[in-house]
């Protein structure tokens, strides 16, 4: 299986990229007013509106770096009403890929209410990568108005 | 004395006024007793008198008897000679009492033998002489042969005998008895009894004789009528007296039983057998034809003896007893009397200790708080004032109504000390309160003048500073004054000097603009440098983006390689080549990138520099052209100066002339400043006079205790 790497303020990441859509450079968002810190805005992407989440905001209530490698990752998001949404990522040093089995993961032993998307965690020589679930990213106050003025887009059958 | 009498306490005082006036009640009552005393003296003379009386009027009465009897005698009657021997033994036993009595009486009936002479009586009078006549008379009365010796040698005993009565009933007061009944029993029995026996003796005597001749003359009838009328006189005057003794018994201590008894019959007994003897008299003197025999006639005459002499006895008896009762009565009465004085006296004296008590014990209580008071403790005093009202006696009553209970003057007494107190205890609290406030007030004054005379001494020393800075001045002034000079002497060598300094410094003005021009063309080189280094910079920028672009897009591929699964896994190897290659580029760029960034920061220092240095000697040399404008001005300043400076200097002068003044002026406001302060000084002294003043009576008011 292969993951996408990035880093949240100099720690490692990994997201299945069965999950991603595509990965984007940064650009200048629609900023949505009295939107919580971690919404960085809106973001058309080929024709759709996507909502962006800035993850270091998010972890750290700090925004990611103006940098090269910092970029948009597109993922597929099916909410909690079973419907099928593309989402917005902000994440730094998008740039590797790394390929592990499902069974190299191991379960981190603790799981805190605010970053309960952070899951079960693999090695390489760098360090310690821990696994990112796209379906517990957004908070659950933000999750209730997600996507619910928006269109609905029903879940494939696949 | 008067020292002594203010010395006593009231209770002595009070002790002594009821001595004073016990005793003249001591004195009456000594008086009363010794009157008793003399009236039971006097009935005991009396009692006395009659012991040895008795025996005398028995003598007479036997005496009398012994002389008829030894008549008859010698007229031949032999047969009396038994009777005479009889009458012999009771004149004896007569003569014996007589002496037991005489001789135990003899001082205060006054019959001593030196008595008697000192009363001009002779020895034949003395009791031992009489018996010594009598013993000679007793045993030789046979030979005597004639009546006229036998009446001489009865005479020697009779007369004294009779004396010795008369004097008797003299010494032991008989004549003087002040009560009636014993005075009539004594007229009986001393007075008239004896002088009647004597009188029957010798009318018998008389008779006998007469009878004993055997006829009688008319004389002898009319002697015996006058006899008879005699006996009858006296029987009168015995009836008389002894009916008044009974009638007047009773007057006299209560009546006497036995003389209401004995006396009536004896005195009847006496009558009877005397009126037969009077009829006797009478029939002899009246009818010449009547003739008695001798024998019968003795007999009849010694019943009228013995009747007579048993109630003289009789009488004499009663009267003893009278005395006795007498006696008896005022012995009672002194003792009653001296009983009732003594009870009196008792009385009087538990109601003085009572009263005394009455007065010291509240003076005692009064005297105590007052004494509280003196020691300061008024809380006390009032207490005990409290106190008093167990006896009766509110004092809180008596503060809001006086005339309620102030009945006498140990409740006035009670009342002004209250009033004392609670006086006393509102002064003093007020004293206090006051003696406080002046301490605070003294002590705020004395801090006052603290303050004032830290505020004068500052202010001294302000003057002083004033004083010293003034005088600097002038000194400065002067000294100024003085450079002044040497600055005018100066300032023209300077002017010389500046002159020539004018043409140097034309020069360097000429050498530092050829050097600010050489300057700004080495900033142009380096600018150009710059620009050159910021086109490459752009380069690599673009060559960076471009790495970046194809990173993004191998990602891309190689997560669209995964999504093909096993279809892509070629296509996944050529995108991970790619996107190495775009990395590898991206680093080269990067490396290029950071060296043009230094030699840009090296270039941009050198123009700073370069630009810092001709700036610098811009100024410079603008500097140089204005300190050479300044220059010439200073010349023709200081060629123009000199006249200038005499004027500072005189006005230099006149500084320094007023700072002096100043420093005067100053001196003198010092001067005054130090007698403000030693002014404050004394005033200082005086407050604390008058803190400690305040604090001395503070102490002495503090010894009070005072009840809140």
């Amino acid at each position: 299986m292969l993951f996408l790497l990035f880093k949240i303020r100099n720690e490692r990441y990994c997201l299945d990229v069965s999950r991603i859509v595509e990965v984007a450079p940064m650009v200048i968002f629609k900023k949505i007013p009295h939107a919580p810190p971690y919404l960085s805005g809106l973001f058309n992407f080929r024709g759709t509106i996507v909502p962006v989440i800035d993850l270091s905001a998010l972890l750290y209530e700090e925004p990611c770096r103006p940098l090269l490698s910092t970029r948009i990752i597109l993922v597929d998001y099916i909410g909690p009403n079973r419907k099928r949404h593309i989402l917005g990522l902000l994440a730094e040093h998008v740039t590797e890929t790394i390929s592990r089995k499902e069974s190299d993961f191991q379960a981190p032993g603790v799981e805190v209410e605010d970053s309960r998307f952070l899951g079960d965690v693999i090695f390489d020589e760098e360090g310690m990568i821990q696994r990112v679930e796209v379906e517990r990213i957004p908070p659950q106050a933000l999750q209730e108005y997600l996507f619910s003025a928006g269109k609905d887009e029903a879940v494939d059958s696949e | 004395m008067r020292r002594y009498l203010k010395g006593l306490r009231i209770s002595q005082k009070i002790l002594l006024s009821s001595l004073i006036f016990a005793l003249p009640i001591v004195v009456l009552l000594y008086f009363m007793i010794s009157g008793f005393n003399h009236t039971i003296r006097f009935s005991n003379q009396e009692i006395w008198g009659m012991k040895v009386l008795e025996p005398l009027e028995r003598l007479v009465e036997l005496v009398s008897e012994h002389q008829l009897l030894v008549r008859l005698y010698i007229e031949g009657n032999k047969s009396v000679e038994d009777k005479i021997n009889g009458n012999g033994k009771k004149v004896d036993e007569a003569f014996s009492a007589l002496l037991k009595e005489g001789k135990r009486l003899e001082v205060p009936l006054r019959i001593s033998e030196k008595h008697l002479k000192a009363a001009g009586m002779e020895e034949r009078f003395y009791i031992l002489n009489i018996h010594k006549n009598w013993q000679e008379l007793n045993s030789s009365w046979k030979t005597i042969s004639s009546t006229t010796q036998n009446d001489g040698q009865h005479e020697l005993i009779m007369v004294p005998v009779q004396a010795l009565i008369k004097k008797v009933g003299d010494t032991s007061n008989m004549v003087l008895d002040p009560d009636l009944d014993s005075y009539y029993i004594i007229d009986v029995s001393l007075l008239t009894m004896p002088k009647v026996q004597n009188r029957l003796s010798s009318f018998i005597l008389d008779v006998e004789s007469v009878l004993f001749k055997g006829f009688r003359t008319q004389t002898d009838a009319v002697r015996f009528g006058s006899f008879a009328a005699l006996l009858e006189n006296d029987l009168d005057r015995l009836r008389q007296s002894i009916a008044t003794a009974l009638a007047e018994d009773k007057h006299y201590y209560g009546e006497s039983p036995t003389l209401q008894k004995n006396m009536p019959p004896l005195l009847a007994g006496y009558e009877s057998s005397l009126i037969a003897f009077i009829v006797v008299l009478k029939r002899l003197s009246n009818d010449p034809a009547f003739n008695i025999p001798i024998a019968e006639f003795m007999e009849t005459s010694q019943q009228v003896i013995e009747s007579g002499s048993a109630l003289r006895a009789g009488s004499m008896k009663e009267l003893t007893i009278l005395l006795d009762r007498r006696i008896d009565n005022f012995k009672k009465k002194a003792y009653a009397a001296l009983s009732l004085s003594f009870m009196a006296l008792l009385l009087a004296a538990t109601v003085v200790f009572f009263i005394s008590r009455g007065i010291t014990r509240p003076l005692r209580k009064v005297a105590d708080i007052a004494g509280k008071i003196a020691a300061g403790d008024l809380h006390q005093a009032r207490e005990s004032l409290e106190t008093i009202k167990n006896a009766g006696f509110d004092i809180n009553d008596l503060l809001i109504d006086p005339s309620k209970q102030v009945k006498n003057e140990i409740h006035q007494l009670f009342y002004a000390i209250a009033t004392m107190t609670s006086s006393l205890n509102s002064l003093l609290a007020q004293v206090q309160k006051s003696g406080i406030q002046v301490t605070s007030s003294s002590t705020e004054i004395a801090a006052s003048a603290r303050e004032l005379e830290a505020t004068v001494a500052e202010q001294a020393a302000s003057i002083n500073q004033v004083t010293v800075t003034s005088k600097e001045i002038s000194a400065t002034a002067q000294d100024f004054a003085a450079t002044m000079n040497s600055v005018t002497e100066m300032a023209s060598k300077t002017a010389e000097l500046a002159g020539t300094s004018m043409t140097d410094l034309s020069d360097i003005n000429a050498t530092m603009n050829a050097l600010l021009e050489s300057t700004r063309q080495s900033t142009d080189k380096l600018n150009t440098i710059n620009e050159k280094m910021g086109n490459i910079s752009q380069v690599i920028t673009t060559i960076t983006k471009v790495a970046n672009q194809i990173n993004l897009l191998s990602l891309n591929a190689a997560i669209e390689a995964e999504k093909a699964g096993e279809y892509g896994i070629g296509f996944s190897v050529v995108a991970r080549e790619i996107r190495r290659l775009a990395d590898q580029t991206a680093v080269a760029a990067l490396e290029i990138e950071a060296m043009i960034t230094e030699t840009q920061t090296s270039v941009g220092e050198g123009m700073a520099a370069v630009e810092l240095y001709t700036r610098q000697t811009r100024t410079s040399t603008e500097s140089i052209a204005s300190i050479s404008i300044r220059l010439e001005r200073v010349i023709e300043h200081t060629q123009g100066l000199k006249p200038q400076f005499g004027a500072v200097n005189q006005g230099m002068q006149m500084q320094s002339d007023s700072a002096c003044q100043i420093s005067e002026a100053m001196g003198q406001l010092n001067e005054t400043a130090i007698q403000t302060r030693d002014s404050l000084i004394e005033f200082k002294k005086v407050t604390q006079q008058l803190n400690e003043a305040v604090r001395d009576l503070q102490n002495e008011v503090n010894r009070f205790t005072v009840s809140s």
